[in-house]
């Protein structure tokens, strides 16, 4: 016996060697195996037929127009070039010892949704794994994802490099849904996990004795590689499908977004001004000016709400409308009062009303000892000049 | 000149100078140039004109053209002789190149690497200029922002980062870094020589984990190296890079006079050898500096000193001063850099944390308070005066140890250079086994990898430990990580424990104490010194790893007492001299802190010592068991019997009355009674092991024996005294011998045997867990340290045994100075036979 092994016999470890039967993954979900040379891939798949599966959406991935202006992604795409993907990895951190063992993809074809699960049994198999989803992934150009851009894509690529595979991943445009989630619920989310948004906005509830937490995936991977015990990977595969169909409802609200009909904004708990932003930013003023019109009688009307409708109207050269929407918050806002002084002083051409409202800016400013310096120097400025020019 | 002025003054005062034992002269040297080697770039040579070099020193030309031709290279040469540029200009030279090249430079310290970026980064920028191209020079390391290390790591060419930065984040994540591994030409490791011991144990292994994710990519770097000067450097460099190289040691750059003086303490107690505390002189020196507004460096060897010598200088009417030491906040610690290097601060009392090349400007005197433990040390620390090239002044303070006291005897083996060793262990099992885990988890490990200087059957040992303890999966004959816990996350290059303590203030944390030292000086009631501020340890809570502390204002500090227990655990080796046996061995050392001592701020008086039920520690290491053989041990029983007596007190002849009249006048031994030759009464506890005549002299501690059991009594105290003589010697020797700190390796005598023939021995053995090759070095030498120990007791005026022989008297009783030696001339004239 080696010096080494009387120190390593002497460690108290606390990690101790897991025993348990072994039942293969195809004992718990059903599938096929892909073999090539010494490696193989498990895969599960199905069909699911529209409104069969009551949780997924009724139609097939409607991907508004301005949502590709959004991503960058000007070439349309018919809805089968669409792909939906989430990963399992053994870590959560993108250390370079993490992979996706399970990877999940939905996609759109002869007007079903298909689903396909892709499992490795073992980490060897994963230079088999990488071949089969570059085949995969080259016949789409949209790859729809959640955080995908900071996670599964970046592991991904990293993967495919490391097994040396050619295929580039980064040639595909992406969606990454995280993104838009977090323009439309941010406010009232604790962090936009994939999660809250289903329970929270979506209102449904996964059947949680199949799922399993996602901070517990990585040990459920590495307990099955030492055991060969697939029960718990049986509730990955459940966990990852179910968060591919969150995806499909985030997509869903947001081919909403253009309805002129306002009533899916209460459905879906998005604040009409993280909307009615978004709506401008996608080029959709026209849209964007009802909804904001709509919510300018309520109390809890932002001046920032009407500071961006008073915008819109002013490019649409609807003066007296503008002036009339900022009145309803003359009484509290020293900002809206200046741009009050604006529109009369350069558009309206009424230097009284302007000098009238840049004064009351400035004497709201002065109410309140923390206000910004730099509004007091502007609203002082602002009653110089039109005191000159009067 | 400045420091002549300095010197005089010093030399003038007659307080000081009449104990300067030693002044030495580091005479001025002219600079050696050369040509700028002809195989650089264009660009580069360019670079250089733009930045006004004409020529180079001859050792930088010659660094160079070896690197360039693509051999690993080492350049040992002294402080400020422009080591950077030996690994700045062939980077450049790449990079004309191939802008896609990369270079890894690694420093010891965030600071020195923040110092060596901006000394690169006008080479970097004029290079850019010249060039026309745009390669990226950038630290990563701890405090780099998140937001911007992707694009640090996308567009990586030189990356200034350290050992734990590139063990925690850069490995583990190399994928990340794929296209700055594959482009890896140079990696570039500054200051070599502070990787020894443990650290550079870790270090060691994290560039073995470095090499194998190169070769996964492709590159195979070369290895440009900077060290202070060391006695095995081929040695030792082997060790860490486990690859041929060359050494470039002569150093070509010019110096300006330095005036090294050795300041021995005066004797206070002549007989007993002990002098006025260095520490006191110190501040005494520190303060007369300080008076003159010189800046000064002060060293000091504890951290513990460091708060004592600030606490000092602060009582005294000081111009700004300072401590610096790990354990202080890093802002804390910049901010104390930045003030001395801006001329804000006059005196900084620092660890050797400011040791290495930090650029706190250009001091005119450092004083050193007591040897720093190592060659290399004391020139790096000197090396903080005169960086210019101008003449500087250096003062050591001789503390009463006796490696002090032999430098102060023997000064040329500082300044002749004699060879001082660094060793390291890479293949510790602990520290193997953290970075087996570490790179497992990098990359997947094939049965038939090889991994540098480790056996395969030591590497399959380990794969099977990890595999049998679930850490690891293997398939095909391939090992895979198999564990959600990042093990880079729990294992610290520093120690080969990881954890370490919070110091609580008021709610605040005001610094950081690691695990060990936590219990020595931070149990509860001690007195914790923080920032020059004493505190009380309140409350000790192992469970959150915080300690929290109250303001300290009454008149004493405390020191622990430590209780210590070996266990063999295997017998390695066995080397037998003429003089006894050495087993080498795999030991357990127990140590226990068994309670504390109050001490008098001034007088170290002690005032009080208390319990303390901690749990104990085990330390699993290698070590010596050396034991006497028979034929020395019965020498010892003859030698100088009894010819100094103790001083029982004025009542001992009552009291020896009172005993035998307890004990019947008969021999509590054999059963005699008293006739004409009248009995002994004798100390069971040996009297010196007491701190006064009332409780040695208890009737309990007290039995009648007749003159024959007494003398029997008597002899097992003597070897006992004489071996804790020895072991004190070979404990404040064997440092010197090794080359490594004082607190590395540890020598004890112990009394109960751990061995079958039932005899107490001497114990060296390495203070860290695993060993690091220290006492193994020993092992079949000792015969040398002896002759070392001979010559420094033979040499010592003391007359009993002093600190810097054969220990205090308090410690090993009288006449342990004489037994030694007739042991030590004893061996010595039968190994010279």
């Amino acid at each position: 016996m080696s010096d080494l092994k009387l120190f390593l016999d002497d460690l108290a470890e606390e990690s101790q060697k897991l025993t348990q039967d072994k039942k293969p993954i195809n004992n718990f979900i059903s599938g096929t195996f892909s073999e090539s040379g010494p490696h193989r891939v498990f895969i599960h798949e199905r069909v699911i037929a529209i409104s069969e599966e009551e949780n997924l959406t009724d139609s097939s991935p409607q991907i508004p127009t301005w949502l590709y202006k959004y991503s960058k992604i000007f070439n349309f795409a018919c809805p089968e070039e669409v792909i939906f993907l989430d990963t399992e990895t053994t870590g959560l951190d993108r250390g370079a010892s993490t992979y996706a063992f399970l990877t999940g993809v939905l996609y759109y074809e002869n007007k079903h949704w298909v689903l396909k699960q892709y499992f490795i049994e073992s980490p060897e198999n994963e230079v088999y794994l990488m071949e089969i989803l570059s085949e995969l992934l080259s016949k789409f150009k949209i790859l729809v994802s959640y955080n995908g851009k900071c996670y599964d894509i970046p592991l991904l690529d990293n993967r495919l490099k490391y097994h040396k595979n050619t295929y580039s991943i980064r040639d595909l445009e992406f969606l990454d849904l995280l993104h838009l989630s977090r323009r439309f619920w941010k406010p009232i989310l604790q962090g936009c996990k994939l999660q809250n948004i289903e329970t929270l906005i979506f209102t449904y509830i996964r059947d949680y004795s199949n799922d399993i937490p996602g901070e517990f995936i990585p040990k459920a991977y590495f307990d099955y590689l030492a055991t060969g015990n697939a029960q718990e990977i049986s509730n990955v595969f459940y966990h990852n499908e179910q968060d591919l169909y969150s995806l499909t409802r985030i997509l869903e609200v947001c081919a909403k977004l253009s309805f002129d009909n306002f009533a899916y904004l209460d459905k879906y708990k998005i604040h009409y001004f993280s909307a009615a932003k978004l709506l401008v930013d996608i080029g959709l003023e026209d849209t964007a000016i009802p909804l904001l019109k709509s919510f300018s009688q309520k109390d809890t009307i932002s001046p920032e709400a009407l500071l961006l409708l008073a915008k819109l109207l002013k490019k649409n050269k609807e003066y007296q409308t503008a002036l009339e929407f900022l009145k309803i918050k003359e009484a509290s806002s020293p900002k809206i009062c200046l741009e009050l002084s604006k529109i009369y002083e350069h558009y309206v051409k009424d230097l009284s009303q302007a000098f009238y409202y840049a004064r009351k800016a400035y004497l709201l400013l002065h109410e309140d000892l923390e206000f910004d310096q730099h509004l007091i120097a502007e609203a002082e400025k602002r009653i110089t000049r039109i005191k000159q020019k009067i | 000149m400045k420091e002549y002025y300095i010197l005089d003054k010093f030399l003038e005062n007659s307080k000081f100078s009449t104990n300067i034992a030693v002044q030495h002269l580091e005479e001025a040297k002219e600079a050696q140039w050369s040509q700028i080697p002809d195989q650089l770039h264009p660009w580069v040579k360019e670079t250089l004109g733009e930045l006004g070099y004409q020529k180079l020193y001859m050792h930088q030309s010659k660094a160079i053209r070896h690197i360039l031709k693509g051999t690993n290279t080492v350049i040992s040469t002294g402080v400020s002789s422009g080591k950077s540029l030996c690994y700045q200009l062939p980077i450049l030279h790449s990079l004309s190149y191939n802008p896609e090249n990369s270079a890894l430079c690694l420093y010891p310290t965030k600071a020195l690497a923040q110092d060596q970026f901006k000394s690169f980064s006008p080479f970097m920028k004029t290079f850019s200029q010249v060039s026309e191209t745009n390669p990226k020079l950038n630290i990563y390391d701890g405090d780099t922002e998140q937001s911007q290390r992707r694009a640090i790591r996308d567009q990586a060419n030189v990356i200034i980062s350290n050992p734990d930065m590139l063990h925690l984040s850069i490995l583990p994540n190399h994928n990340s870094w794929a296209k700055f591994f594959a482009n890896l030409k140079y990696i570039v490791i500054d200051e070599v020589h502070m990787y020894r011991g443990i650290f550079g144990s870790h270090f060691t292994n994290v560039l073995r984990r470095l090499k194998r994710i190169c070769t996964h990519y492709g590159s195979s770097p070369i290895f440009i190296l900077t060290s202070a000067t060391i006695g095995n450097t081929q040695e030792f460099i082997t060790s860490i890079i486990e690859q041929l190289f060359i050494i470039i040691d002569k150093d070509t750059s010019p110096q300006g006079n330095r005036h090294f003086l050795i300041y021995n303490p005066p004797l206070v107690n002549e007989e007993l050898g002990i002098r006025r505390s260095a520490l006191l002189e110190t501040t005494r020196i520190a303060h007369f500096f300080n008076k003159l507004d010189v800046q000064t460096l002060i060293f000091t060897r504890s951290r513990r000193s460091v708060e004592l010598i600030v606490n000092n200088l602060k009582s005294h009417d000081s111009n700004a001063l300072a401590g610096y030491r790990s354990g202080y906040l890093k802002h804390e610690r910049r901010d104390i850099e930045k003030q001395f290097k801006e001329g804000k601060l006059t005196s900084v009392v620092s660890t050797n944390a400011l040791e290495l090349g930090i650029d706190i400007g250009d001091l005119d005197v450092v004083i050193i308070n007591g040897y720093p433990g190592t060659i290399a040390s004391t020139l790096q620390q000197a090396g903080r005066t005169g960086r210019t090239g101008n003449d500087s002044l250096v003062v050591m303070i001789a503390n009463s140890t006796l490696i002090n006291q032999y430098l102060v005897k023997y000064p040329e083996f500082l300044f002749n250079k004699t060879p001082e060793q660094a060793l390291l262990d890479a293949n510790n099992p602990y520290i193997l086994l953290d970075h087996l885990k570490c790179s497992l988890n990098e990359l997947p490990f094939a049965r038939s990898d090889t991994y540098y200087g480790v056996s395969r059957e030591n590497v399959n040992e380990i794969l099977d430990f990890l595999l049998d303890k679930g850490y690891a999966i293997e398939r095909d004959s391939v090992i895979y990580w198999n564990n959600p816990q990042a093990p880079a996350q729990k294992t610290s290059l520093r120690t080969i424990n990881a954890n370490s303590y919070s110091v609580i203030h008021k709610g605040k944390n005001i610094g950081l104490i690691d695990n060990n030292s936590a219990y020595w000086f931070a149990h509860e009631e001690a007195v914790y010194i923080h920032n020059g501020e004493p505190y009380l340890v309140t409350n000790f809570d192992s469970k959150h790893k915080n300690i929290e502390v109250v303001s300290h204002d009454k008149d004493y500090f405390t020191e622990p007492i430590i209780k210590t227990d070996y266990e063999l655990m295997k017998e390695i080796d066995l080397y037998t001299y003429l003089f006894g046996k050495a087993h080498y061995a795999l030991l357990n050392v127990h140590t226990q802190v068994a309670g504390f001592k109050k001490l008098k701020w001034e007088t170290r008086e002690i005032l009080d010592t208390h319990d303390l039920d901690l749990p104990h520690s085990t330390l699993p290491t290698k070590g010596i068991i050396l034991t006497l053989s028979d034929f020395y041990e019965e020498f010892l029983e003859t030698i100088g019997n009894s010819s100094k007596k103790n001083n029982y007190g004025k009542d001992w002849t009552e009291i020896t009355k009172q005993v035998k009249l307890r004990d019947h006048y008969t021999c509590q031994n054999c059963g005699k009674l008293e006739s004409s030759v009248s009995f002994d009464v004798h100390h069971i506890k040996p009297f010196k092991a007491f701190s006064n005549n009332r409780e040695a002299n208890k009737m309990e501690n007290l039995i009648t024996l007749c003159k024959q059991c007494h003398r029997n009594a008597e002899i097992p105290v003597k070897i006992q005294s004489t071996m804790a003589g020895l072991a004190y010697l070979i404990r404040n020797l064997a440092p010197l011998y090794l080359m490594c700190s004082s607190g590395d390796i540890q020598v004890n005598y112990n009394n109960d045997s751990l061995l079958d023939d039932g005899k107490g021995a001497i114990i060296i053995y390495d203070s860290f867990r695993g060993g690091i090759g220290l006492s193994k070095k020993l092992f079949t030498n000792l015969t040398e340290l002896l002759n070392l120990c001979y010559e420094q007791v033979n040499d010592c005026s003391c007359n009993d045994g002093c600190p810097a022989c054969t220990g205090p008297i308090a410690e090993n009783g009288f006449g342990a100075k004489d037994s030694v030696l007739e042991l030590l001339e004893e061996i010595m004239s039968k190994q010279n036979v």
